[in-house]
């Protein structure tokens, strides 16, 4: 069976049980038509957002036709909301919506069918967090959201960022949401700045460029490049869980819910679990999350006697995408200076040492690497080889011949 | 075949190429129409493109009613934001954003893990699932992909086989970086390639 065979296959059944809802879909729409997009679809309960959405809504109508914004439409403030999807409003100095841009896909979402210009800025605040929650962007278990707040005045900018906070807070609540709300002063015509070089590359919001920025710089494990890919919610996650302080310029209220992720401490049982170990015989048990080639992951570190654990666990799956095993670099000195002259062990050894250690047999080993190098001082055979669908990565001391380092990860 | 995200690169053969490409254009000019309350172009639009909405609902949300429901939304999404869709040779990744986003918010409603343990899934389908005319094959394939996969190898498989998406694509739309679609793909393929020659023998 070959690839193609299997595409077909999984097409073909796919295809075969497609629900006919062809009629239903064509009657619902013919009766609702394209009506006021906030109402459509759910008519269940009238919760908090809809009521605003409503009250949006009914402006939307009542000043789209008299054209007085046409008027006095310089920009004063420019606003944008990140949650995933990023909009951006320009506000002229009646806090009156002039123009509202979206950023991404998902914001084209967001907007669908809504007219904001010349609404007040709150009703336009009002209707687009009501879509975010509507679609799912916002809830109890993804919570974030970041404001930005571009004002020449910065007393001004500070004032509207503090009301926009407050507002967008009591908003989510009314939908019984805890958010956990972000927000910053930032400058779009400063294109100077690093921020604005990423805004650029990367195709994403100033606020959401600055707010990367600010948790790059603080925390030298993670990278912009992993960063961009995040929504504000995991990007709020990995705030909180690594403890990193950028309250000098960015304001928070709230917090942001894992409830979608495993937790730290189930992430934290299962690489113990793995490791064969109880609580209690470890020390300094670490868990932080993490981000790995996009994917949100727990970062569980202990040690044990002279050796390091590090696991990399999924933070959604739970699996176990990495883990790193090696000795404590303190020891390795001590070890080293008390027995300085060992046995100097050769290729082959080393490769034996680490096959034993991994326990597969010399004949299931493949892609087999081994090369000497210098390792803090001390030289050490770096080996490496794959056997099934696992990759393995040794160090073992060309002295003496014991394994320093072990990692292992699936090949895929 | 319908290939209906892919419009470049593997185009060795170019007539297919071309079949594909008059498609999306009879796409984008239903939607277009559809702007106008056409509702003979929902209905074409509606034929031209179910199984792909269909088999990337499904595959996020692994229960065939609640995949039915959120069927509907997106058509009707579809239909009430047909005015704002920005003509590009290429419907397809509009469509299907549309419908990750109604299903992650179903999703969410129901509170259902997206990760099921085997047995739940297993007592879902046997519950529910495709009592409705499904031939025993096609149940049969449709539940070892649920059971052997995960939620992102499905979706992505999902993406490529039935959607016709290219892994680039599928990577922006997953927000997934591409070597990990990639590899998940393949990764996905060989476990449904086991799965199904081992239970043929």
């Amino acid at each position: 069976m070959n690839d193609r065979d299997i595409e077909e296959r999984v097409r073909q059944a796919v295809e075969h049980s497609v629900p006919d809802v062809r009629e239903a879909i064509l009657s619902q729409c013919e009766r609702e038509g394209r009506v006021t997009p906030m109402s459509e679809m759910e008519t269940k309960k009238k919760s908090g957002w809809k009521q605003f959405a409503a009250i949006a809504a009914v402006f939307v109508v009542m000043l789209g036709g008299t054209g007085w914004f046409l008027q006095g439409n310089a920009v004063d403030s420019v606003i944008e909301l990140d949650v995933n999807p990023s909009i951006q409003l320009s506000v002229n100095r009646k806090e009156r919506v002039v123009e509202v841009k979206g950023l991404n896909d998902d914001a084209l979402v967001i907007l669908d069918g809504m007219e904001l210009e010349g609404t007040d800025l709150d009703v336009a605040v009002n209707a687009l967090i009501g879509s975010m929650l509507k679609n799912g962007y916002l809830s109890d278990i993804q919570n974030s959201i970041l404001i930005s707040v571009d004002n020449k005045d910065e007393a001004k900018g500070k004032e509207l960022q503090e009301r926009l906070m407050k507002e967008v807070g009591e908003l989510l609540s009314a939908s019984a949401v805890d958010g956990a709300v972000l927000s910053q002063q930032v400058n779009h015509e400063d294109t100077t700045a690093e921020a604005a070089q990423i805004a650029k590359e990367y195709q994403i919001s100033a606020g959401k460029a600055a707010l990367i920025e600010k948790i790059a710089k603080k925390d030298a494990a993670l990278n912009v490049g992993d960063l961009k890919d995040l929504n504000i919610h995991q990007l709020n996650l990995l705030l909180e869980s690594r403890n990193l302080d950028i309250s000098s310029d960015t304001a928070s209220a709230g917090k942001a819910s894992d409830k979608s992720y495993i937790g730290a401490d189930r992430a934290m049982d299962i690489a113990l679990r793995d490791a064969g170990l109880s609580k209690s015989a470890v020390t300094k048990l670490e868990t932080e999350m993490d981000v790995e080639n996009g994917v949100m992951t727990y970062e569980v570190e202990f040690k044990v006697g002279g050796v390091e654990y590090d696991y990399e666990i999924d933070a959604v799956s739970g699996e176990i995408l990495q883990k790193k095993k090696e000795q404590d670099s303190d020891r390795e000195t001590s070890g080293n200076s008390g027995s300085a002259e060992g046995t100097t062990i050769d290729k082959a050894s080393a490769q034996a040492a680490a096959l034993k250690h991994a326990g597969v047999a010399a004949s299931e080993a493949y892609d087999m690497e081994a090369k000497l190098d210098r390792d803090d001082g001390r030289t050490v055979y770096e080996i490496e080889f794959k056997a099934g669908s696992i990759e393995y990565e040794y160090e073992i001391d060309a002295v003496g011949g014991a394994v320093l380092k072990s990692e292992s990860e699936p090949i895929d | 075949m319908l290939l209906w995200c892919a419009m470049a690169e593997e185009s060795a053969d170019t007539t297919e190429y071309q079949a594909k490409a008059k498609r999306m254009a009879a796409l984008e000019e239903d939607l277009l129409r559809m702007a106008q309350g056409d509702m003979a172009a929902l209905e074409r639009f509606y034929e031209g493109t179910k199984t792909a909405v269909y088999g990337f609902v499904l595959s996020i949300l692994k229960h065939a009613h609640d995949a039915e429901d959120v069927m509907q939304e997106v058509y009707l999404q579809i239909y009430s934001a047909a005015g704002r869709y920005r003509p590009d040779g290429n419907p397809m990744p509009w469509v299907l954003t549309i419908a990750k986003n109604l299903a992650l918010m179903k999703l969410r409603q129901r509170k259902r893990e997206s990760q099921m343990t085997a047995e739940e899934a297993e007592a879902f389908l046997n519950s529910v699932a495709w009592e409705s005319g499904v031939s025993r094959e096609d149940s049969m394939v449709l539940r070892s992909l649920l059971l052997t996969l995960s939620a992102e190898e499905l979706q992505i498989v999902m993406l490529h086989a039935v959607a016709g998406c290219r892994h680039r694509e599928i990577a922006a739309m997953l927000e997934l970086p591409l070597p990990t679609v990639l590899s998940k793909y393949r990764r996905a393929l060989k476990k449904l390639k086991k799965q199904w020659e081992e239970g043929h023998e």
